[in-house]
Order: C-alpha cells, then structure tokens, then sequence
C-alpha cells in the first residue's frame, strides 16, 4: 500500500519539479521592486519610478529623531553589504519611489502626500504591497512558503510582527518574542500562564522554537514537517523507536498534550484516568475487578478515588507511556 | 497598531518567576530606538549586577529558574555589540550567578562576521528543571534501597496487591528531583552571491531524575536517572535567485543514554516469585533527516513550492533483560538480541499560490505524510520466570499513511472586504488499528473585514466530518479495550462498535467558529477581542468520547493614559469540556466498585486568565513599573451511574495562581541605573491528581505505597536589586 501511494506521490512531485524546471528557464522577469509591487497594488499611478538624488540625505531632513532614525543603527542602514536598502535606494528602497511626497508643499494644516508605501498610519498600504516589499529580497530560507501561508492569507504584514526601524527588533529576542505573537494569540497567551507550562515566559522556550511563523507545509506552521519530529528536538528520548510502541504517541503528541499551558500537569490536555479513557474507555475505566478500578477500595463511587489513580493516576503503573524497550513492557509497565 | 501594542505586552513579561534576564527584559531594547535621536547617547555596552533575596523555598515556584530555594544570591549579566559598516560582533551573558560554578540558568554567546559574506556564533545555554525538592521514595536513583531498605520483606496471600505493613514507611526517603540541561552550540554561514552555505553543531548534555512510579506488586515511587548526550549536526544550501529559491538541509540527531537499565526490588515479595522491575531506560538512538524545499515564481502572480523531508530513525540498542516479576515476558528464542529498529519517514508537499485576477488569490496543496516501520514484529510471550506458559503478542511497529489535498479560494467582494473559501481533504490509513481508513471532509468560510473604519473584523466558520471505514476490532491496536465481554460477544452493541473507538481515530464530525476584532479606541488607545468556539461531536460512539466543545474568548486593550504612562490589560476565558460513555459489557461482583453496566462521565475545565500592566515614565531619568497576573483554573467531573441510582459532581478541584510585581528604576547618572523590584507569587490547589500528595496504603488495606512531591502550593516574595551601566 504504501509502496504504490509512495510511487503516484513521487511521480506528481517529479512532475512539478520537471515543469517548474521548464517555466525557470522560460521565464526570467526582473524582481519587483517597492514602487512596481505598490504600483501593482494601486496605491501609485507611476511605474517609472523617481527616487531622491540625495537618498536617505532627503528624508533625514525632516525624519532624523526619534524611531525613524532608529534604522541607521541597523543591518538593513549597512551600505557596504550591496543587498541592503541603504546601499540601493535608501528608504525609498522599501517606501517606494515617492516624488510626490517629497516635492509637496501642502497648505497649512494639510498633510504632506503620503511615500508610496506606508507602514503604519491611517494611510497604512495594503498588507499585500508592504509584504511585497519585504519578500523583494526576504522570500528565501524560512519564508520560502510565506504565500498561501496562514499568516498571509489572514493579511498579516512583516511589519506587524517586526520592527524595522529599532535597532534590535523584540521579536527576535528570545525574552520578549512571546509576547508579540501573543497580541493575536490570546488562547496562547492564557495557555501559557497555567500551571503546567513550557518555559516560555521564563525565556527558555520562544514561539519560534517550534513554530516558523514565515510559513511552513507542516501542520500549525511547525518548523518541522510533522508534530512529532518537533517534539524531538528537544525530547529525543522520546523518539525510539521502541519495541513496544504506544499508537498515538507514534502519531501526534498533541492527542494527550497541550504544548502551550494546561492547568494539568505534564502539559496533559485532561486529568488521566480520564484523558487516557479517550481511547481506553470500556472495561478498564468501567471498573474490571480490581486492577483498573477508579473508586475507593472496598467502597462505593461517593468515597472517592482508589489511590492508584491519583498523583500520577494512569501511569503509576503504566510510567512507559511513550514506548518501552523491555520485552516485558507490552502494556508499558517496565 | 500590532507593533504598539507589542511593546507595550511586553510589560507583562516581566511578570515571571526568573531572576534578572527575564524579569528586566526589555530595558536595554527599548533604549536602542530612543538612543537614535538626536542628541541622546548610543549605548552599545552594558553590565549588570543584581541581588535577589527570595522569602521561601518551591520546586512549583522555581522549576525553570533555578531558584528553587529561599535565600539570596548574587546574578550579573552583560551585554556587547558594535557594528563597523558590515562588520559587527555581538556577544552577551545572562543570568550568571555568581552562588555557583555554573549557574543553572545562564546563558553566554557570541556573534561575529562580516554582514553578507560570512557570520560566526558560539553559545552555551543551560536550563533547569525542579520536579520536587521533596519527593518521596524508598529507592536511590540507582535503584537501590534508600535507608538501608525495609529489612524484611512482607508476604501476602493475594497475588496482585499485597498487604503493606507498617515498618515499610519509615525506609522512606526526601529526594531532590530534577533535571538540568546544559548545551554548546557553534554555528557559522558562508554567503557568494546568491548561495548560502550555514552549518551548526551542538552538544547537549542532561542530567539529573526524573519522578516516576512503578508496580512491583503494589505502586511505589523511584527517581529514573538520567544521563543524556545528544548531539545535533546541521548544514544547508540555500540559493536565493530572482525567482527560484532553493534549499537542502542535511540533519543528524544522536541521542546517547549513558545508562541502560536500573533494577528495583520490591519490598513486597512474595515466595516462590522474585518480584523485581527491570526498568528499562530511554534507549539510544540516532536520526537522520533530509529536507529539501524549491519555490520557483513562475510569474509575478504564481508560484510554485515544492517541500520533501526524508528521516530515518534507528534503534538498535542491546535488548535488557525481561522482568523478574510476574509482569515477565520474553522473546521467543531466535529473536535478535538487539532491537534493530528503524522508522522511515517520508513528507512531500507540492503547493500553487496564484491571483490569476485581480481580487483573486486561489491556492491548492497536496500532502503526504508517511511513517513506516521496517523491523520484524517479533513475537513476545509472556510467563512467570521459569515456566513456559503465556500467551503469544507481537511487537508491532506503526506505520500510517496520511494523504491531504487542500484547495482555497480567496475574493475581495468589497475593497475593503475578502472572502475566502476552503476545502480540505485528509484521508488517514494506519497498520494494526482498530480503524484502518479515515476520511475527513472539512470546508471553511472567512471573512475579513474593514468595512466599519477604524475596525478590522475576521470571522471564519469550518466544518468537518470523518468517516471511519475498515474497523476491525480483532486488530492488535484495539484501543485496549481487550478484556470482557465484548471480545466474546456480538461485534456490535446498542448498534454501534461495542468496544468504542479511540478519539482520534473515531467518526467525528467538528465546527470551528474564530473570531477576531480590533479596532483603535481614539489616538491613544486599541482594543482587541479573540474568541474562538469548537465543538466536537462523535455520532458513531455509543461508548467513548462522545462530545467536547472548547471556547475561548476575552479582549484586550493597550491604552496611552498620558505621555509616558501606558497601561495595557487582557483576558481571557477558556472552557474545555468532554463527556463520554463508558461500559463494563456485563455487570460483575466487584468489591472495590460499584459501578454498573453503563456509565459516564463529563470533565469541564474553566480558566480565567487576567493581566494588568503598566509603566510610567515622569522623566528621562525615573521609571516605574506595575505588573499583576491572576490565572484561576477549576475542574469539575460528573459522574452518572443509572444502575446505581448515582449521578452527581464527583469532584472539583481549583488551582489559583496571584503575581504581583512592581518595580522602579532611576538613572543616577547617565548611562548607570538602579532598578529595584518586588514580586510576590502565590499558588493554591487542592488538586491531588496534578500535583500529588503523598499516599501510604495503610496495614491491612490492599493498595499502594504511592509517595510523590506534595502539593505544589507556595507563597513566596522576591525581591530583586540591580545595578547597570551602559556605555
């Protein structure tokens, strides 16, 4: 079965790769710049672009305090590196070509017309032309499959996530990136503050260790392609392959655990017996004569919990949970 | 309005349990922006020296702090970097305690190249893990008997629980458990033209214990030891041309268990049988991966990704021993003697993004996930040490196939409106298992909106149903539901499976309802609100899961009280709730239980999570900050016993966490700064199963010795002190 399922999946991709081979070749148009991409997107009538003569001289004339400034300390201000802005076109390298910004004298109590591509404000650009500016050098490496991602299909621009003009962006920084993501992802955010947490607002843990948030053909945009080889990484000994393995540990470690918080312990989604009842919920939760029992020995249901299901419930016994590798371990017991 | 509003989050970092890192986060960042003014210095460097006093000891308190213990302690920190045109360097050190050799939670690193052509990094990272500072067990980490042992061994006429006698408590011993990570890191990139060539290496080493519990003819807890290395290698090509990038990864992870088994004698034995465990321990193993992924833009509007992933995982430590215990099972002679174990892995993607007109944007993927098992299903019987009787179980290996095509189409019915529509199918086959095909239809709808100025709205709805096909409850993999009578009965009760289905695998049908606003409040404020609704329900399962629903919702709201005072604040709401059906398939004479044929059972769990944040700052030299978290979690099961007559609340836990936190900093002298902050931390539950008492069984009563770390309450105040200098 999977041999044949293994050869169709082989073929089609080869069969991509053959007619994107094909389309390379074919196909050498110049890479969009800031002004063509805002161009595109409407917000500027001129594809002929007309940058400053004297650069990023022309905007520090008005824009030189402050958070504006803030970029020259950054790699993207280093002229000796050809890739950067500052050693093309300046600022006008990502806001576009923008005579008409530049050359206006508004009236009084008007406002100057706005660079081609703006990135904050009431006259803020598309998402799609302020990430069309971003990806005209940043579309390879992680972002390779930023479109079509979440993120992109949700109109999330680089620039609400980054911060281009700071000198160190608090994104990448380990003890300030959660919070960041948490400004959209609330259920995150109250995950991680349970109990029973990864070490994510101890700065040990960052969104980014396990997510690619630039896209990812992984489910949940993980930076592995599958949940498990995520976990991995930091839990190899958990990976095996054992002799005795436990099904959907082998599948998906997100089917018992909550990654980001739970008020139970062991990052468990549900209290065991319960959690484990899941999938092994007749006779053993149901109460067979004694080993698998959840009430009070010798005593009816009101009296509360056998101790064998409390503290570590489930796995008191069954503490191989994710696989053992003793010939004895069938049921995970050693 | 999303950067704004990370800074002023950021706030509620600080309101966290580490020690000087974490809790000052930001200060040295948030001057960089502020420095680039005219006028303002530039500060590159900094050192940081700081005092911590912390009233009360707590493994809960300070599990990944490496604060654990009431006392004081002396941390430092620095912080280094310039940039002259494309050359920089970068180096940095955090929370080094000065109490001891190597702090449990430093972290040290430097950064060094030439910006487009080559960069050079090392680092080292250590973590810490405080399970218990008390947990309780008659055993030494290496197995042995903690004291000296119980002296005598007790016997007992019953063969799975035996009598517990009273001398067997006072062999019990306290034991710090924990673990703690420590890991060294090089890394370095070559960049030519478009290629770009990256490399890493790390060495990890994990030491420590971990609490665990086993059965050796009643339940006792041990410390399993640990003793990891795992080394991880890297190197990638990557090209990034015009319209086609590229990228191949090669990846190694070794993971070495230094320690292979441990033995644990039981202090209850019983004649005739020698009750002792043979825990095996992680085993070592290796993987390899390759990954390759292409993104070619066949025209400005379309591109192309094509991704693959490759992995090989093996296992071939020596096999250890069988048990020594009744739960003894063993190879059939002829076996192999080491595991010989491999997994191949197997992930392609290929995906098309287009707008093949304006307001348009289709997208369509197609997904294989595989996961194959090569080694032999050896066979295993089971039988007490020295006899030949038991029944026969192969050790089975899991593989899956898992095909997903998905295809979305997005419009801008309105300029300031898109609507998208989805349709993902995700057909899932598995080896052995009690249901060998699913099938999952799921359709989704979104709209985001901007119609109402000032307000963005996106509300999205998703629909799935899975369909079960192949059930075979006579698999190896039957959810374990393998004793009683349904192995022997009809293969069908009530009309459905009578053994229910394991969740995951079951006939479900699921609705997904997100919904985010944000909107400005004024110049000097934002509000958000995030709500998300799911509810499962399980149509085929008479027993088993049968329904859940998730909801989470609450806003969020930053506001600017005056210039330099800002105030941000949130919460949320989380409910999580799933009932399920459960059967014992024929009423027994049980005395330790009264349940009956059928029952269920219905778990909800509340949590609230609230923040409150603010900072002030009257003048360039003075800063003030206020931090509180309140998180409050209750879980509740009822319990329906028809044959009894019983339904009712069986029991309900709380779990109550308060953080408060305030903090002052002045700047005495340009460049050097005292900050001086308190917190204080305070937990409560009564939640026995998250934390877990401590319990004896008692002489006479057929049970448990189970010990554990207590309750994780605490009530602890910090107060921290720091010193900086930035030049």
């Amino acid at each position: 079965m999977f041999a044949r399922r293994l050869l169709k999946a082989l073929l089609c991709v080869g069969v991509l790769m053959v007619a994107s081979t094909v389309a390379m070749a074919a196909d050498d148009s110049a890479t969009p710049t800031a002004t063509t991409l805002a161009a595109a997107d409407g917000s500027s009538p001129d594809a002929f672009p007309v940058y400053a003569e004297k650069g990023a001289a022309t905007c520090l004339k008005c824009h030189d305090t402050g958070a504006a400034a803030g970029i020259l300390r950054t790699a993207h201000a280093v002229k000796g590196d050809s890739r950067t802005p500052f050693a093309q076109h300046a600022c006008e390298s990502c806001h576009g070509a923008s005579p008409q910004h530049v050359d206006s004298h508004p009236a009084k109590g008007e406002k100057r017309a706005s660079p081609t591509v703006v990135f904050k404000g009431d006259r803020i650009s598309s998402a799609e032309a302020r990430n069309g500016v971003c990806l005209t050098c940043h579309e390879s490496g992680v972002r390779m499959n930023w479109k079509g991602s979440q993120h992109s299909n949700s109109e999330v621009a680089c620039t609400d996530c980054h911060s281009l003009h700071a000198e160190k962006d608090v994104v990448r920084d380990k003890r300030t990136q959660p919070q960041t993501c948490f400004n959209c992802h609330a259920e995150q955010r109250a995950d991680s503050y349970q109990l029973s947490h990864h070490p994510i607002r101890e700065g040990k843990v960052v969104c980014s260790d396990c997510h690619n948030p630039h896209g990812s053909p992984a489910p949940k945009m993980l930076k592995e392609v599958r949940v498990t080889d995520t976990c991995y990484n930091c839990h190899a000994d958990k990976r095996g392959p054992f002799l005795w393995e436990h099904q959907p540990v082998r599948e998906d470690c997100t089917y018992c655990h909550n990654p980001h918080g739970s008020i139970n312990a062991r990052l468990l989604k549900d209290k065991m017996p319960w959690l484990c009842s899941d999938c092994h919920g007749n006779n053993n939760m149901g109460g067979d004569a004694t080993t698998h029992s959840v009430t009070a020995a010798g005593g009816a249901w009101a009296n509360g919990f056998y101790s064998r299901v409390q503290d570590r419930s489930c796995t008191n016994c069954h503490f191989q949970i994710h696989g053992s590798n003793n010939p004895s371990g069938s049921a995970f017991l050693r | 309005m999303f950067t704004r509003n990370a800074q002023k989050a950021a706030l509620l970092a600080s309101v966290c349990l580490v020690p000087l890192s974490a809790a000052m986060a930001g200060d040295f960042d948030d001057a960089a922006p502020a420095a680039a003014a005219a006028g303002t210095p530039v500060y590159n460097n900094e050192v940081e020296i700081g005092l911590r006093v912390q009233s009360a000891g707590s493994a809960v308190f300070g599990r990944y702090n490496g604060s654990p213990y009431a006392g004081v302690s002396v941390l430092g920190g620095w912080s280094a970097r310039n940039r002259d045109d494309v050359f920089y360097y970068q180096t940095y050190g955090r929370d080094l305690d000065f109490g001891r050799a190597i702090a449990p939670n430093s972290t040290v690193g430097l950064k060094v190249g030439e910006q487009g052509s080559w960069g050079l990094s090392a680092s080292y990272d250590a973590i810490s893990y405080t399970q218990s500072l008390d947990y309780q067990s008659l055993f030494n980490s290496n197995g042995t008997f903690a004291n000296g042992g119980p002296g005598t061994t007790y016997a007992s006429a019953a063969a799975a629980y035996r009598t517990l006698a009273p001398g067997i408590l006072s062999a019990v011993q306290k034991f710090e458990v924990g673990t703690r990570r420590d890991t060294g890191e090089v890394a370095g990139d070559l960049r030519f033209n478009d290629w770009l060539i990256s490399t890493s290496f790390s060495h990890e080493h994990k030491s420590g214990t971990v609490g665990q519990s086993i059965d050796i003819s009643t339940n006792m807890a041990f410390l399993a030891p640990v003793d990891y290395d795992t080394d991880r290698y890297r190197a990638t090509l990557a090209y990034n041309g015009e319209k086609l990038q590229g990228k191949l990864t090669y990846s190694l992870s070794s993971f070495r268990d230094n320690l292979t088994s441990i033995r644990l004698d039981s202090p209850v034995q019983t004649a005739g049988v020698a009750n002792a465990a043979n825990v095996v321990l992680p085993p070592s193993n290796i993987a390899h991966n390759l990954n390759g992924q292409m993104a070619y833009n066949l025209t400005d509007k379309t591109r192309l990704n094509l991704n693959m992933d490759y992995g090989v995982q093996i296992q071939n430590a020596v096999i250890q021993p069988e048990d020594w215990s009744q739960q003894t099972q063993r190879f059939y002679s002829g076996d192999p003697q080491t595991l010989n174990g491999v997994v191949q892995t197997i992930f392609t993607n290929a995906s098309i993004v287009t707008q093949p007109m304006k307001d348009v944007n289709l997208r369509t993927s197609y997904t294989l996930d595989m996961r194959e098992g090569n080694r032999a299903h050896y066979h295993i019987r089971q039988g007490e040490m020295g006899t030949s009787a038991g029944w026969i179980r192969d050790a089975l290996t899991q593989s899956y196939i898992k095909n997903t095509a998905l295809i979305e189409a997005g419009y801008r019915i309105l300029p300031s409106t898109k609507l998208t529509l989805g349709y993902v199918v995700t057909d899932m086959q598995r080896t052995n298992a009690q249901v060998g095909e699913t099938l999952e239809n799921r359709a989704t709808a979104k709209v985001r909106t901007t119609a109402i100025p000032g307000v963005t709205t996106s509300l999205g709805y998703e629909h799935a149903v899975r369909t079960v096909s192949d059930v075979d409850e006579s698999r190896p993999w039957k959810g374990l539901n393998n004793s009683g009578d349904c192995q022997t009965a009809s293969a069908t009760q009530n009309g459905t499976y009578c053994l229910g289905i394991a969740s995951y695998q079951a006939a479900r049908t699921q609705d997904v309802v997100p919904l985010r606003l944000s909107t400005s409040l004024g110049d000097d404020a934002t509000l958000g609100l995030n709500s998300k609704f799911t509810a499962n329900n399980y149509p085929g399962q008479t027993f088993g899961v049968r329904r859940e629903y998730m909801v989470s919702s609450g806003p969020d709201v930053s506001y600017r009280v005056t210039e330099g005072l800002d105030a941000h604040t949130f919460y949320t709401f989380q409910r999580s709730y799933r009932s399920m059906a459960m059967s014992k398939g024929s009423e027994v004479a049980n005395p330790q239980t009264t349940i009956g044929l059928n029952w269920s059972e219905a778990t909800t769990i509340d949590t609230s999570t609230f923040g409150l944040g603010a900072t002030w700052k009257p003048s360039n030299e003075w800063k003030f900050g206020f931090d509180y978290l309140f998180n409050f979690g209750n879980e509740g099961v009822f319990v329906s016993l028809p044959g009894k007559g019983f339904s009712g609340e069986e029991w309900r836990v709380d779990t109550m966490n308060n953080s408060v936190k305030v903090f002052g900093e002045y700047e005495f002298v340009p460049g050097a700064s005292l900050n001086l902050a308190y917190n204080y931390d305070r937990l409560v539950t009564d939640d026995p199963f998250a934390w877990g008492s401590p319990f004896y069984g008692t002489a006479g009563t057929s049970g448990a010795l189970l010990t554990g770390q207590g309750n994780a309450a605490y009530n602890v105040h910090t107060v921290m002190s720091r010193v900086s200098y930035k030049w």
